[in-house]
C-alpha cells in the first residue's frame, strides 16, 4: 500500500532572540489511506510544528522549513508555489484546530464559514449546490436541524458544537488527509468522547487518512493505527499502536505509559508515577541522547552519541538501551 | 435536496432568525430616543441638501435685491444679506456643501486609511515600518498647515477643499485599523482561514475587515464633523470655496463685517445650522459606538 503522505527528514528551524533551534529535527513518517497516525508527546516537543509544516503554515519569520521532503500524493509540497499550496489547503488537506472557541470568525454565520472552502475550491458548483452541501455537512457532523443552524453565529454554539462545525469545515471538500491538532483538548471529557467517535466514524465513511496530534494516550489507543512518539523535536519511537502499547522500547514511551493514572477499584492508593526532570530547552540540548538527563537507564554512550531510529523489538526506537517489554 | 430547501424556507419563516451584529446594533439604536432624534435631524439635513442640489427647494438662493440687509420677516425668514439674497435659502444650500464635504472627504480618506492600516498591521515587518514612517511624517505637520498649503497649490474652490481635507485626515483611522489588524491577524480564525486555502487579500478583506468594520463606520460619522468644521475654518481664512458660493464658512466670514452694523441674522443662521448638525453627528456617533462595541454594552 502506498502512503498518501510521506514526510522525509523534515527539519523546521525557528530563530528567536535566544538563538535558533530545530523545533522539528529530522523526522520521517508515513500516513496511509484510511489510517490514522498519532503524534504523541509533551507540550513543545514539535507535534504542532510538524503538522503546520505539512500544511506549510509555519509563521515565517521566525520559522522556516530548512530541509526535507513532504510527499503528498506523489508531489513534494515544499516545492509548490504559494498558489498551488493554497489550492491544496482545505481542498485536499483539511485541518482541525485545537481551540474551537476562537477558530471561527465571530462575524459570520457557521453556514457562511462551511461554505467558504467550497467556494474557494469547488468553483464549478452553483451557489445552491454549495448551500446544500454545507447543510449536508452540518447534518453529517451531527448538529440537529441543520437548515436552522446554518444561520447561527459561533457565539450561539457550545464548544462541542463549534468543534463539530470546525470538522464540517475541514471535511467539506472531502480531503484525502485530515490533520487534527489536539481536537479535543479544549472540550470536557464527555464531549471529547463524542467528538472522537465522530471523527472516527467520518474517517471510516470517507476513507480519509488522518494525523491525530494529542498528548492523551487514551485517545491514541482508541483512535490510531500507528503512533510516533516525539521528544524534543525528534521521533523517539515509531510503530503500530499495539507495538507501542504492548512493548514500548524507549524509556520515554515507557515513562509516558506509566504516567497514565489508573483507577482500579479496591487497589491501594498509589502515587502517580511521573518522569523526573523537565523537557530540555531546544536552544540548549544535552549532548548525545536528548532524553539522557531524565533517563533511568542512562549509560556512558547516551551522553556521547545520539541514538538513531533502529528496529528494536519489532519497531523503530531511537535508544541505546531499549528497555524491552514492561 | 429540494426538500431541504423547502424545509429551510419553512423554518426561516417560522422561527426567529439569529441576530447578526448589525441587526443587534440597529435594534439598540432604535431603543435610544436621543440617538434616534439625532439620526432624524441628520436625515432631515441630508434631505434638504438633496432637494436643494436638485433645485427643488430654495432655488432662487442667488436672487439679488437692491435693498440689502433686511431683517427677518415673513418674506425672508432669516432676513437678507448685503446683496439682498435670502439668508434662509443660502443656509439651506450651505447644508449641501457641508454634507458633500463630509461625504467626499470620507471617500478619499477612508480607503487610504483602511488600506494602509490593513497592509501595515497584517504584514508587519518592513512594510509596517515604511507605512508607520510615512504616516508619522505626514502627521507631524499640523493638519491645518497641510490643508492651507494644499489649498494654495490647488487654488481656491470646493475641489481643493475636498482634496485638502481628504488627503490629510486619514492618519487617525490608519492607526486604529493597523492596531486592530495586528490584533486580529494572529487570531485562530485567521489561521483557520489560511488552512482552508484563503489568500492574503481574502484573509485581510473578507475575514478580518468585517471584524473591524464598526471602527470604520464610527469614524465615518465623526468625519462629517471634522469636514464641516474644517470647511468653515478654511472659508473664514479665505481658503475655502469661492466667495459667491453659499457655504456656512463664507456666510460666517461675511458676517464678521456685518456684525458691527447690527446685522446678526446671517451669523446666527449659519452658526445655528452648523451647531445642530455637528451636535447630532456627535451624539449619533457616540450611540453608534455604544451599539457596536460589545465591551461597552451594559446600558
Amino acid at each position: 500500500m502506498n502512503p498518501i503522505l510521506e514526510v522525509k527528514n523534515l527539519r523546521t528551524k525557528f530563530t528567536t532572540h535566544d538563538g535558533s533551534f530545530y523545533a522539528v529535527d529530522d523526522i520521517s513518517f508515513k500516513v496511509y489511506e484510511g489510517k490514522t497516525l498519532g503524534l504523541v508527546g509533551e507540550s513543545g516537543c514539535g507535534k504542532s510544528v510538524s503538522s503546520l509544516s505539512v500544511m506549510r503554515l509555519i509563521p515565517s519569520p521566525p520559522g522556516v522549513i530548512e530541509s526535507g521532503e513532504i510527499i503528498f500524493k506523489g508531489r513534494d509540497l515544499l516545492k509548490l508555489s504559494m498558489d498551488e499550496m493554497r489550492s491544496i489547503r482545505g481542498n485536499q488537506i483539511g485541518m482541525i484546530f485545537q481551540e474551537p472557541m476562537t477558530s471561527l470568525n465571530p462575524v459570520f454565520t457557521i453556514g457562511d464559514q462551511i461554505e467558504e472552502s467550497l467556494k474557494l475550491h469547488k468553483k464549478d458548483l452553483s451557489g445552491k449546490q454549495i448551500r446544500e452541501r454545507a447543510i449536508d455537512m452540518i447534518r453529517l457532523v451531527g448538529i440537529p436541524s441543520p437548515e436552522k443552524r446554518f444561520f447561527d453565529y459561533p457565539h450561539q454554539l457550545s464548544g462541542g458544537m463549534r468543534q463539530r462545525v470546525m470538522i464540517a469545515m475541514a471535511l467539506s471538500c472531502s480531503p484525502d488527509l485530515l490533520i487534527a491538532d489536539e481536537p479535543t483538548t479544549a472540550l470536557d471529557v464527555t464531549i471529547q468522547a463524542q467528538i472522537l467517535e465522530l471523527i472516527k466514524k467520518l474517517q471510516t465513511e470517507l476513507n480519509t487518512a488522518m494525523i491525530l496530534i494529542t498528548h492523551d494516550l487514551g485517545v491514541v489507543a482508541e483512535t490510531c493505527h500507528e503512533v510516533a512518539v516525539m521528544y524534543a523535536g525528534k521521533i523517539v519511537e515509531y510503530g503500530t499502536v499495539e507495538e507501542i502499547f504492548n512493548s514500548p522500547q524507549h524509556p520515554y514511551t515507557k515513562g509516558l505509559l506509566n504516567s497514565v493514572p489508573h483507577f482500579e477499584t479496591g487497589s491501594r492508593r498509589k502515587k502517580l508515577e511521573t518522569i523526573p526532570g523537565i523537557v530540555p530547552s531546544l536552544v540548549n540540548l544535552p549532548p548525545g541522547c536528548r532524553f539522557s538527563d531524565r533517563c533511568g537507564f542512562k549509560t556512558d554512550i547516551c551522553s556521547k552519541q545520539e541514538p538513531k531510529l533502529e528496529t528494536h523489538g519489532g519497531h523503530l526506537t531511537a535508544c541505546h538501551n531499549p528497555v524491552g517489554a514492561p | 435536496m429540494t426538500v431541504a430547501t423547502a424545509t429551510m424556507n419553512q423554518i426561516s419563516t417560522q422561527t426567529q432568525m439569529p441576530k447578526s451584529l448589525w441587526a443587534d446594533a440597529i435594534s439598540r439604536i432604535k431603543r435610544d430616543k436621543l440617538a434616534l432624534t439625532c439620526g432624524a435631524i441628520i436625515i432631515f439635513y441630508a434631505l434638504l441638501a438633496l432637494l436643494a442640489s436638485l433645485g427643488l427647494i430654495a432655488a432662487d438662493y442667488a436672487q439679488t435685491n437692491p435693498q440689502g440687509f433686511s431683517p427677518p420677516s415673513p418674506d425672508h425668514w432669516f432676513g437678507t444679506d448685503m446683496f439682498g439674497r435670502d439668508v434662509f435659502m443660502r443656509t439651506v444650500h450651505g447644508t449641501r456643501i457641508a454634507l458633500s464635504i463630509g461625504l467626499v472627504t470620507s471617500l478619499i480618506a477612508i480607503p487610504i486609511g483602511v488600506c494602509l492600516g490593513a497592509i501595515a498591521g497584517y504584514f508587519g515587518g518592513k512594510v509596517d515600518d515604511l507605512i508607520v514612517w510615512f504616516y508619522t511624517t505626514v502627521d507631524s505637520i499640523p493638519d491645518l498647515l497641510k490643508i492651507i498649503a494644499l489649498s494654495y497649490v490647488m487654488g481656491r474652490g470646493i475641489l481643493s477643499v475636498y482634496v485638502a481635507i481628504g488627503f490629510t485626515t486619514w492618519v487617525g483611522l490608519c492607526r486604529l485599523i493597523r492596531a486592530e489588524f495586528m490584533k486580529h491577524k494572529s487570531r485562530e480564525y485567521v489561521l483557520a482561514a489560511n488552512a482552508l486555502g484563503a489568500s492574503h487579500t481574502r484573509r485581510m478583506f473578507v475575514h478580518i475587515l468585517p471584524n473591524v468594520f464598526h471602527i470604520i463606520l464610527i469614524n465615518f460619522s465623526l468625519r462629517f464633523i471634522i469636514g464641516i468644521k474644517t470647511e468653515v475654518i478654511l472659508s473664514y481664512l479665505g481658503l475655502g470655496v469661492e466667495p459667491g458660493q453659499p457655504s456656512w464658512g463664507i456666510m460666517i466670514d461675511d458676517a464678521k463685517q456685518e456684525l458691527a452694523q447690527g446685522v446678526w441674522w446671517q451669523l446666527a443662521a449659519a452658526t445655528g445650522a452648523m451647531f445642530f448638525i455637528v451636535l447630532s453627528f456627535n451624539i449619533f456617533a457616540d450611540a453608534l459606538r455604544d451599539a457596536l462595541d460589545p465591551k461597552l454594552r451594559n446600558k
